[in-house]
């Protein structure tokens, strides 16, 4: 999306984030050493759009969503939400980016009621028209005013996600994060929760940014989705690109393990079996990341780290032999290592 | 490992510095005018006075006293007190054996009354059986020692006398007199701490026969006993050794008083005494003395520990 | 979308967390004591702290229920006397280590970093001290008296309190609310107030009454030792260690307040027992009992 002229409806705009934890030291002369969480992701989205986020656990999506929400701060590179291009760290906490988290029941206090949790978004906000504003928000997540008085306790979990979103759009924000939002609910009421939020944004004009594992959430509601692989974004690609043809390794293996409906698609898909655990993020290999567990890589790929370069108009990615392996050819591909 | 013992050994003397300093202050602040005027009597010259204050160093400004003391502890020299003439390292030399002994007794005591006792409760958790265990030891805790100890005094003069000597005896001149009359005292240390161990190995206890593998043991047919005492007890002992550095800390509170009901010649009834003749010299060598042994024995629980649970150096 | 069928009470408030025989029982005994200690100088016979109001030394008679003492003061006047000193210090000294434990305890983790370092080297430090010799020393340099005596008490309870109050506040900072609240642009006093602050006070007030106990015993042993009220005032600790010389021939000296106290600290123990379970839920297997 890149190539798109930059235009003023930008609410995020991020320039090469970088975020390192350090660890602690094992032994008296081992050396200090960090986690490269996030290495260098540069992302732009423009309102009502919503960017997908996927990968592995630990591949550094929740630290991103965590580094655009404020919530931490990068170790370097610029971050900037809004429609006035802010720096994050000046926006944190004037309600711009709002956030909708995995686990409901952690993310309400059990000693607030349903209208107090809602309602600590509206700071500046006092009075009748205060009440007003939680009465829509309720209403617009498809709860009755009668569940304000509940507490978190009292609540499916299916509720208390509603109570998070409306918690998250009572303020207006231009950008929400949603971080695995719908992955600890069960089918049905996924498919619900993603309706309503894209209902939601079609009403607002509202950007997401969707963090999942799950590849199908998130192209069900993205407009465009980025693969990330130990701290990096190996691919990204407007979301009609990724029925057509991934270009990257990684994210054909991830596509092929997708669980699929018998009649959603003719063409046979052998699943493509990654060995071995994501390589450690506290030393990433030389080369290119993927590299140790790839069907297709060679010694060049061992060696030279690939940059993320654009193969066709608004499609990255990061890879010296992009589109080798594809759904249909792994056998071809398997053969040949 | 190493950076384990580094780190424990950096904090115990860490802690060791800040308490000199406290316990220094401390012993100042227990001569209330000038000593120098009171150790020179109601007679006594300017000169005479100001003789005395150089000499024991209260003319200098305090933290350049507090240091010289310290150095002259980190050379073991825990100076001489000015009342009684003697050198505090040769008073507290007769003083540590005595409380030693008695907190050690203690610990036994407390340790072999509070595990079994702990194991059985933990694995009658909930039922009657446990409160029928637990009761009794709630109610031998309200006991402090200061009643403990005036009642075992009171049973052995009255009905033991075989047992109990009051006279105390260096354990290298005859064990069997010395023991004659450290039991009773030890038991009353270590009685009322007993029900801290058996509280502590109940909770870990209970906890460790929760545990998945204890259940797979119990399928495989391994005999209740053994599950007990071998699998989940020595799973369960990490916290309970932790609980004992603890617990020397409240022994040191028992020798406090216990010393002084049983008339015993420690540490405790020793700073006790001094603190009362206002030797402060005294004191702050005895305190230094006191929070010396009970942070080594710290460390020392704090270094075996890792040979019982190996994931401590991890952590 | 129908509602999930336990409705409880609304949480807001700290639920009474105690029930159950054992606990209703030492809940009576406490405020028997209580009561002792607000009414005590209206209902006891003499004066407690009157000299020669019976013979010297007389043992339990129809007039002097507990005998009296070698000043011919009356033990039951002063039994009943000394429980004032001995609730107020447990109270005071719990209160002190309450309100400075909880504030170090919430800043440590709610801060983190530098702040959290220093605050806990601080809190390990006062840790590593034996509780009793810790006492001693600040009561030398303070000097003795009922207030005194709490405070040294309250000083050596304050780890306690700040280490469960760090810990759960470091639960709850983990929670993806704070995380919320941040983002509604709440600042640091409103997240300590509204979230945190209500969050761990079931911990708190746990800690509290065990650490009761643990204060009226540990008054006891130092007015024991010399450093409680001031002579001729009550006090359990020291008519204890004031009948020592006479434990051998007239042992009801020693008996009468020891039983005083005795019962007390067990009411405390009990409650501090029941609560315990409740704060460890590992062992809450048996905390309805």
């Amino acid at each position: 999306m890149t190539n798109v002229t930059p235009r003023s409806d930008i609410v995020l705009d991020v320039q090469d984030a970088v975020k390192h934890y350090a660890l602690r030291r094992r032994g008296l002369r081992a050396p200090r050493r960090s986690v490269h969480a996030v290495d260098g992701v540069s992302i732009r989205l423009h309102s009502g759009q919503t960017l997908g986020i996927v990968g592995e656990s630990g591949c550094g999506k929740s630290t991103f969503g965590r580094l655009i929400t404020g919530l931490e701060t990068p170790t370097s590179g610029t971050i900037r939400v809004g429609a006035h291009g802010v720096p994050i760290a000046a926006a944190h906490g004037t309600g711009t980016v709002q956030a909708v988290f995995q686990d409901p029941a952690s993310a309400l206090d059990p000693r607030m009621t349903v209208r107090e949790s809602i309602a600590e978004a509206l700071g500046k906000v006092a009075g009748r028209e205060r009440e007003r504003r939680v009465d829509e928000a309720l209403a617009a997540v498809g709860l009755t005013p009668e569940f304000g008085v509940r507490y978190p306790h009292e609540l499916s979990g299916g509720q208390q996600q509603r109570v998070c979103i409306a918690r998250a759009i009572v303020d207006r924000p231009d950008l929400i994060l949603l971080d695995e939002a719908v992955s600890s609910l069960d089918a049905s009421l996924q498919a619900q929760i993603l309706h309503l939020l894209e209902r939601l944004q079609q009403d607002t004009g509202t950007a997401y940014v969707f963090i999942s594992h799950d590849l199908r959430a998130v192209r069900q509601v993205s407009h465009s989705v980025a693969v990330m692989y130990l701290g990096q974004v190996v691919e990204q690609a407007p979301a009609e690109a990724f029925d057509r043809g991934l270009l990257h390794p990684y994210a054909v293996a991830l596509r092929s393990t997708e669980p699929r409906i018998l009649d959603e698609g003719t063409e046979h898909v052998e699943r493509i079996v990654l060995t071995g655990e994501p390589p450690s993020a506290v030393s990433p290999p030389a080369g290119c990341r993927f590299a140790p567990r790839c069907p297709i890589a060679e010694d060049h790929c061992r060696s030279v780290a690939p940059d993320l370069v654009e193969a066709t108009s608004g499609h990255l990615v990061r890879c010296h032999k992009p589109g080798e392996l594809t759904l249909s050819g792994v056998a071809r591909a398997d053969a040949e290592v | 490992m190493l950076l384990y013992l580094t780190r424990k050994l950096a904090g115990a003397f860490g802690v060791l510095f800040v308490l000199s300093a406290l316990i220094f202050f401390a012993g100042r602040g227990l001569v209330p005018g000038n000593l120098a005027t009171t150790l020179a009597g109601p007679k006594a010259s300017q000169e005479a006075i100001a003789a005395i204050e150089r000499e024991l160093g209260l003319d200098l400004p305090i933290y350049q006293a507090y240091l010289d003391w310290l150095a002259g502890v980190l050379r073991g020299d825990l100076g001489t007190s000015p009342l009684s003439g003697q050198a505090n390292l040769d008073v507290i030399a007769q003083q540590v054996p005595v409380s030693l002994e008695l907190s050690l007794m203690g610990l036994f005591f407390a340790v072999l009354i509070g595990i079994p006792i702990g194991v059985m409760a933990a694995n009658r958790a909930g039922s009657g059986t446990d409160w029928g265990i637990r009761l009794p030891l709630l109610i031998v805790f309200a006991f402090p020692a200061f009643v403990s100890g005036s009642a075992a005094l009171y049973l052995a003069t009255h009905y033991l006398t075989n047992l109990y000597s009051p006279s105390y005896i260096p354990i290298s001149d005859n064990l069997v007199a010395n023991l004659q009359t450290m039991l009773l005292p030890a038991l009353a240390v270590g009685i009322p701490t007993a029900p801290l161990v058996s509280q502590m190995t109940r909770s870990s206890m209970i906890e460790v026969l929760a545990q998945p593998y204890i259940a797979t043991a119990r399928t495989n047919g391994i005999s209740e006993w053994r599950i007990t005492y071998q699998y989940a007890l020595r799973a369960a002992l990490p916290p309970v050794l932790t609980l004992i550095g603890f617990i020397f800390g409240l022994l040191v509170g028992g020798l406090f008083i216990v010393e002084q009901i049983f008339s015993l010649p420690g540490l405790g009834r020793g700073i006790l005494s001094a603190i009362s003749n206002r030797d402060f010299s005294q004191v702050t060598a005895q305190a230094m003395v006191i929070a010396g042994v009970f942070i080594l024995g710290n460390l020392l629980v704090d270094l075996a520990l890792p040979f019982v649970d190996r994931r401590i150096l991890r952590k | 979308m129908s509602t999930v069928a336990h409705r409880r009470r609304p949480s807001r408030s700290v639920r009474w967390p105690v029930r159950g025989v054992v606990a209703n029982i030492a809940i009576f005994l406490i405020l028997f004591y209580v009561v002792l200690a607000v009414l005590g100088p209206y209902l006891t016979p003499f004066a407690p702290n009157q000299l020669n109001v019976g013979p010297r030394l007389s043992p339990p008679s129809a007039e002097h229920w507990f005998g009296t003492d070698a000043l011919g003061r009356d033990q039951l006047s002063r039994v009943v006397a000394a429980a004032q000193p001995a609730l107020l210090a447990a109270v005071y000294a719990v209160t002190f280590a309450l309100a400075i434990g909880t504030v170090i305890g919430i800043a440590a983790g709610f801060l983190g970093g530098l702040w959290d370092g220093a605050l806990s080297r601080l809190v390990d430090l006062l840790f590593a001290i034996p509780e009793y010799l810790l006492a001693i020393l600040v009561l030398t340099i303070m000097g003795s008296g009922l207030i005194n005596a709490s405070v040294a008490i309250g000083i050596v309870c304050i780890p306690r309190f700040a280490r469960i109050a760090r810990g759960s506040t470091l639960e709850i900072m983990g929670r993806n609310y704070i995380d919320a609240a941040r983002l509604c642009g709440r600042g640091r006093i409103w997240i300590m107030r509204r979230h945190i602050l209500p969050n761990i006070a079931s911990p708190l007030v746990i800690m509290t009454a065990i650490n009761l106990s643990t204060a009226e015993g540990a008054y006891a042993a130092l007015s024991f030792l010399g450093f409680g009220v001031r002579p001729p005032e009550a006090d359990y600790g020291s008519m204890i260690s004031s009948s020592q010389q006479y434990l051998l021939t007239d042992p009801w000296l020693v008996v009468f307040p020891s039983i005083a106290f005795v019962v007390l600290v067990l009411a405390f123990n009990l409650i501090g027992d029941v609560m315990r379970d409740r704060l460890d839920p590992r062992s809450r297997t048996s905390a309805g009992a």
